[in-house]
């Protein structure tokens, strides 16, 4: 279940979004139910100073489904119908054989 | 491309180490099924989550090598741990065919092969785990676009090990290779 930053009485819920080719502490944003996970999206890669490469991949941790996919939902839609807890998983390209 | 060079031991290992705590107390290492077995300064083995499709849980063992990092990535392979007659404990590649060597599909999800025995170019043979963030995969020869590099400052132990997760997470992953007692 999607965790509401306000406890009871607001309406903001709270996206955790691990970049794991760092490591360290999650990045936190708060959004209102009806933000567009796209807002969400941008959010995170304002706060990690980068831009969005082709090779990204963004999934939720408890489904596995990739997050980019769902850019035009509500945030509370999208929690709903795809990733209930709102934990992300972030990584970069990987070059392989 | 640049050839690896070792790093200063002394900031390999503070550098590798502070990954390492960061990894397990707010990373995929704090969530049930990890843990770390410190060998000495420069070399750790990571005891690894795997699950299969139909839920079953195993676990193995990767030893990672900070000779190079955090320049570049960590040696990776895949070990297990042979008690000797006289009593002391010696952790040794696993082999295929083996309870410690997956058995999986080198399709978790990006580009990766699981090689037992590559001839690299100085003439030994060994484990390649092969993607961008073993050290490994520089040592091979190979030339990853600039998006895939592995870049110091950004890439940490933490990209190695939770692609390694992925390895071992159905449906990519399908089980040990071998009996519990291989």
């Amino acid at each position: 279940m999607a965790r509401d930053a306000h406890g009871d009485h607001g309406h903001d819920l709270e996206v955790t979004i691990h970049d794991e080719d760092v490591g360290g502490d999650p990045i936190l944003v708060h959004a209102g139910p009806g933000t567009p996970i796209q807002t969400i999206i941008d959010r995170f890669y304002h706060d990690i100073n980068a831009s969005r490469q082709a090779d990204d991949r963004l999934r939720c941790i408890g489904s596995g489904a990739d997050v980019f996919a769902h850019a035009g939902l509500h945030l509370a839609d999208y929690a709903e119908s795809s990733c209930a807890d709102l934990v992300w998983a972030f990584t970069r390209g990987t070059g392989g054989a | 491309m640049t050839t690896p060079a070792p790093a200063d031991p002394e900031v390999a290992a503070a550098t590798f180490a502070a990954h390492l705590d960061r990894f397990f107390r707010c990373g995929r290492g704090a969530t049930a099924g990890w843990e770390r077995i410190d060998l000495d300064a420069l070399i750790a083995v990571i005891r690894l989550p795997a699950v299969r499709g139909d839920g079953t849980r195993d676990h193995y063992f990767v030893r990672l090598g900070a000779e190079y990092y955090d320049l570049w990535p960590p040696r990776v392979a895949f070990v297990h741990l042979v008690r000797q007659e006289e009593g002391t404990e010696l952790w040794v590649d696993a082999s295929p065919g083996s309870r410690w060597w997956p058995n999986q599909q080198n399709s978790p999800g990006f580009s990766f092969r699981l090689h037992e025995a590559y001839q690299y170019g100085d003439g030994h043979v060994g484990q390649l785990l092969c993607f961008s963030h073993t050290l490994e995969y520089y040592l091979s020869g190979h030339n990853p676009s600039d998006t895939e590099r592995w870049r110091q400052g950004v890439h940490t132990v933490s990209a190695t090990l939770t692609r390694l997760a992925d390895v071992l997470t159905a449906p990519n992953y399908v089980g040990p290779s071998g009996d519990p007692d291989t």
